[in-house]
């Protein structure tokens, strides 16, 4: 494997500019207070750190807060995909409103997101009380985490694999149809991996903004320890006691883990990229 | 262009730099929000009537904790009205205040008192009458988490005070107690609306003032208010912060508002806002008289914050102990 | 990802005779099936709560409603929102497009490391942003307290706000000028550059074209979002009233004093700003699209 040179000249104008503005702005706005982070944690020393995250609440609050956001993604993985779908390749009435729908929960303040959700989730509330007769209670317990983390990442996936699929050429569609594919046949071999790195890039935003949420979450979750406690708050109590060690530690050890899911992700992404880019 | 006059103008203001109106800004805690909108309105009209320019009052609510956390970090209040002493103790430590602040002050630097009592359904079904009823089996107890709220340490050591005094072993019956908790809000007024208007759980351990407001706010019809046989003195706090004080004009402005909360006519708005106050000589009787009795615990029989706060409340502590995997 | 240059075909395949299925569609029951499940899912997760807002904004009826809105205290929220806004979506429409520009003309190593640092503020939990620009700038820091002395305090202030509303908002312009930019290529760039014209001019008059649709959805969703920002700009703003108490704030400061109406009645305002946004977004698209098919049809 040859080494690439670190930057490759080119004829392209505005390599300093361009390159100046964006670490300027990096620098100022997330290197520099996530240095204050690290630095923070650098000074707390790493076995305070690993003595902090080593309990069984913050290994059941991490738990919990990766495994929701996953299974949350997951689900935005497969709702936004058919959303996509649905909004590019069908007309029917109303699609242009359920269009604009999909960002709302970027727009709606988490809070008052949170705040509608379990009013309207809890027991006395206009849904809950319909789950709630099959015994089905949904604010206050897992499901309702689960419901606020949907909630937050849905628009990413939707956002990321809509274009994608407005560029697909039905050629490709009709020639795997000529040669004898089913539909379903042509969707799970022909469409689904075109979809894929826009799917996975959704997928990841998704992730990574499900598990760092806080503000509609503590509303509907029981915030019981060990059982529905999410990460993100036990920041906040390590911030109620003026632990602002402890806080940076719980905060690193989530950030660690955010960076390298997305790294990794990104990684991927970037590979298939060159290999089906440069055909 | 007024949008662009505002941001020089924010700074300005919050760097308390020398400006004709003096500016006052208190920080405060949840459930002082009604008392304080009042006070500050009444405080400056005494502060006009005797002749001074009309004061520009500011106020900040949030959970105690967080709120002494912004100061520290450089928020400049001129005055701190928070839940627990402790709160108070740890601004103290940066050096903004003397560590001796709580004396500076009558009553302990406590304008006003509380205590907690219980917010039951009406015709209260569950039949709770005292501390004892809340461990039963099936009992659902809301209350929000000691560690994110101030008002929640009154909730727990009152909890724990009432064990010690009923000879039960006081660990074991809070930790009975929390176990009875399905939802730990953050703070009191998210406890309130729990409870309140999710219809969670069957009684929720509340602030005194903060039980009657949720009565007067959310209906009378609908919750009863338990009275303990015994319960915790809680003492909210107040102090100067020497530190965050620009000039003269603003420490008289800050001195004379810390004392306008002991005169009659301060206090006087406390009792109507559900506090117990010391003087009740400009109060409305009625105001006065809804006030049941009930023994109250102070927190210096309990062996004062200094050693309660890291010992039940610290990291580790025996709060935290409740929450063990099994 | 295939030759741009050849002629696209409607995304959606033209009407075919009635009774035959065409082959690049599903059948009618696959159809109804995911546009019932589009529609439903969609208007349980996201419809139920709008409607609650509005409901609860609207209960003592519209009178209500827009007097709570003329409340002091209401009107500074409203315009320091609009302020933060203001300064913060423009930072990021620069920082997008520099960004942008310098991942996709050029070619360097550690791409994938620089998209995850600008990726970064979505996965940080607003809680931890809001700490991490209180260790850099708070009074207790070395950079903080000096600021502070010197009559410039970050945090507490319109400053800390705005950056903390940066923060969160930063990746959006970036994210969605970059897949664009990829998929243009650098073509009809270093044609243009062949001709003779300057940097700048070939990116208002090439670049510029092709990517301002890309440019305007993400800086309309930016705003969007730096609207509605709440975690992140609750540890740093102080929370006083009429002075650094943003919509979010004080949406969470009324409902906290049992303000119900006052409360529904900010966030269905906000909600109002936001829908426009979108609005005027779902508009662009579709003059984007029109535009779309001019281009492509030539």
């Amino acid at each position: 494997m040859s080494r690439a040179p670190l930057i490759q000249r080119t004829a392209m104008p505005g390599l300093g500019l361009s390159a100046g503005i964006t670490f300027f702005m990096l620098t100022l706005v997330v290197a520099l207070p996530i240095g204050a982070l690290l630095w923070q944690g650098a000074n707390f020393g790493l076995s305070n750190i690993w003595a902090t995250i080593n309990r069984d609440r913050v290994w059941a609050a991490l738990w919990l807060s990766f495994r929701l956001s996953f299974l949350a993604a997951c689900f935005n993985l497969v709702f936004g995909v058919i959303l996509a779908w649905v909004l590019v390749r069908y007309r029917f009435p109303g699609r242009r409103i359920i269009d604009a729908a999909v960002d709302l929960p970027f727009a709606l303040p988490t809070a008052v997101a949170g705040i509608a959700l379990t009013a309207l989730y809890a027991p006395n509330g206009v849904l809950g009380g319909l789950t709630d007769q099959i015994g089905w209670q949904i604010a206050y317990t897992r499901w309702g985490i689960f419901l606020a983390l949907v909630f937050v990442g849905l628009p990413f996936v939707t956002r990321t694999v809509q274009p994608v699929i407005e560029e697909i050429e039905t050629e490709v569609e009709e020639a795997s149809a000529t040669l004898g594919a089913s539909r379903s046949h042509t969707l799970r071999h022909v469409i689904a991996p075109m979809l894929m790195p826009a799917a996975l890039t959704g997928f990841a935003l998704s992730l990574a903004r499900a598990v760092g949420e806080y503000g509609s979450v503590i509303f509907i979750a029981g915030n019981i320890p060990l059982r529905t406690e999410i990460a993100p708050l036990l920041i906040v109590i390590q911030l109620e006691e003026y632990n602002y060690d402890a806080a940076g530690a719980i905060g690193l050890a989530m950030l660690a883990i955010s960076f390298t899911m997305l790294l990794f992700i990104n990684l991927i992404q970037i590979w298939s990229r060159k290999r089906i880019g440069h055909v | 262009m007024t949008l662009f006059r505002l941001i020089p103008l924010a700074c300005l203001t919050l760097a308390s730099a020398a400006q004709a109106q003096t500016t006052l800004l208190n920080v405060s805690y949840d459930p002082t929000r009604e008392l304080y909108r009042e006070v500050n309105e009444a405080f400056a009209a005494h502060w006009a009537e005797q002749g001074h320019e009309a004061p520009g009052i500011e106020t900040s609510h949030g959970g105690s904790g967080a709120q002494a956390r912004s100061v520290i970090d450089g928020l400049a209040a001129q005055v701190v009205t928070l839940a627990l002493a402790s709160d108070i103790d740890q601004i103290a430590t940066t050096g903004k205040l003397p560590t001796d602040w709580q004396s500076k002050l009558p009553h302990n630097s406590s304008p006003y008192t509380s205590t907690i009592v219980f917010l039951v359904r009406d015709t209260n079904p569950k039949g709770i009458a005292d501390w004892g009823d809340l461990t039963a089996e099936g009992v659902e107890v809301i209350t929000p988490n000691p560690k994110t709220s101030g008002g929640a340490r009154w909730n727990y050591l009152a909890a724990w005070a009432w064990a010690e005094a009923n000879d039960r072993d006081p660990a074991e019956f809070v930790g009975q107690l929390f176990a009875n908790v399905p939802v730990l809000d953050t703070g009191a007024r998210g406890a309130t609306t729990t409870f309140a208007q999710r219809g969670i759980g069957d009684v929720l351990l509340a602030w005194e003032n903060e039980a009657y407001l949720a009565l007067a706010e959310l209906g009378e019809d609908q919750f009863d208010i338990v009275v303990p046989s015994l319960s915790i003195l809680a003492e909210p706090p107040v102090a100067l912060v020497e530190g965050n004080i620009a000039d003269d004009a603003q420490r008289e402005l800050a001195t004379a508002y810390l004392d306008y909360l002991y005169t009659p006519e301060g206090q006087a708005l406390a009792f109507k806002h559900y506090y117990r106050a010391w003087d009740a000589s400009a109060a409305d009787p009625e105001d006065v008289a809804r006030f049941p009795d009930l023994d109250l615990v102070g927190i210096d029989d309990l062996g004062g914050w200094a050693k309660l706060q890291p010992e039940h409340f610290g990291d580790g502590g025996i709060f935290d102990q409740i929450y063990v995997a099994p | 990802m295939s030759d741009a240059t050849l002629p696209k075909m409607q995304a959606r395949p033209a009407a075919t005779a009635p009774r035959f299925r065409s082959a690049t569609e599903e059948s009618p029951a696959a159809r109804g099936a995911l546009i019932a499940i589009a529609t439903g899912g969609l208007a349980l997760l996201v419809g139920a709560p709008l409607a609650a807002v509005f409901a609860e904004a609207l209960m003592q009826g519209w009178g209500a409603a827009v007097a709570s809105l003329a409340s002091r205290d209401a009107q500074s929220a409203i315009r320091l929102t609009l302020l933060i806004t203001a300064i913060a979506v423009p930072l990021n429409a620069v920082f997008g497009i520099a960004a942008a520009w310098f991942i996709t003309k050029f070619d360097f190593r550690g791409k994938a490391f620089l998209i995850t640092l600008i990726d970064l503020p979505f996965s940080i939990s607003p809680v931890v942003a809001g700490l991490c620009i209180v260790l850099l700038f708070g009074a207790n820091s070395a950079l903080g307290g000096w600021l502070v002395a010197s009559g410039h305090p970050i945090v507490f202030a319109v400053p800390g706000i705005v950056l903390a509303t940066v923060f969160v908002t930063f990746p959006f312009v970036a994210r969605e000028l970059i897949p664009v930019m990829i998929e243009q290529g650098r073509a009809e760039e270093e044609a243009a550059l062949t001709l003779g014209a300057t940097g700048w001019r070939v990116f208002r008059t090439v670049t510029l074209p092709n990517i301002r649709w890309a440019l305007l959805y993400g800086t309309l969703l930016c705003t969007a979002r730096a609207m509605g920002e709440f975690g992140a700009v609750a540890v740093v703003s102080g929370k006083i009233r009429g002075q650094t108490a943003t919509m979010p704030i004080t949406i969470e400061m009324f409902y906290n004093e049992y303000l119900s109406v006052a409360a529904f009645s900010m966030a269905a305002l906000l909600t109002g700003f936001a829908l426009l946004t979108l609005l005027l977004k779902t508009a662009l698209e579709l003059r984007h699209a029109d535009a779309l098919s001019a281009t492509r049809r030539h």
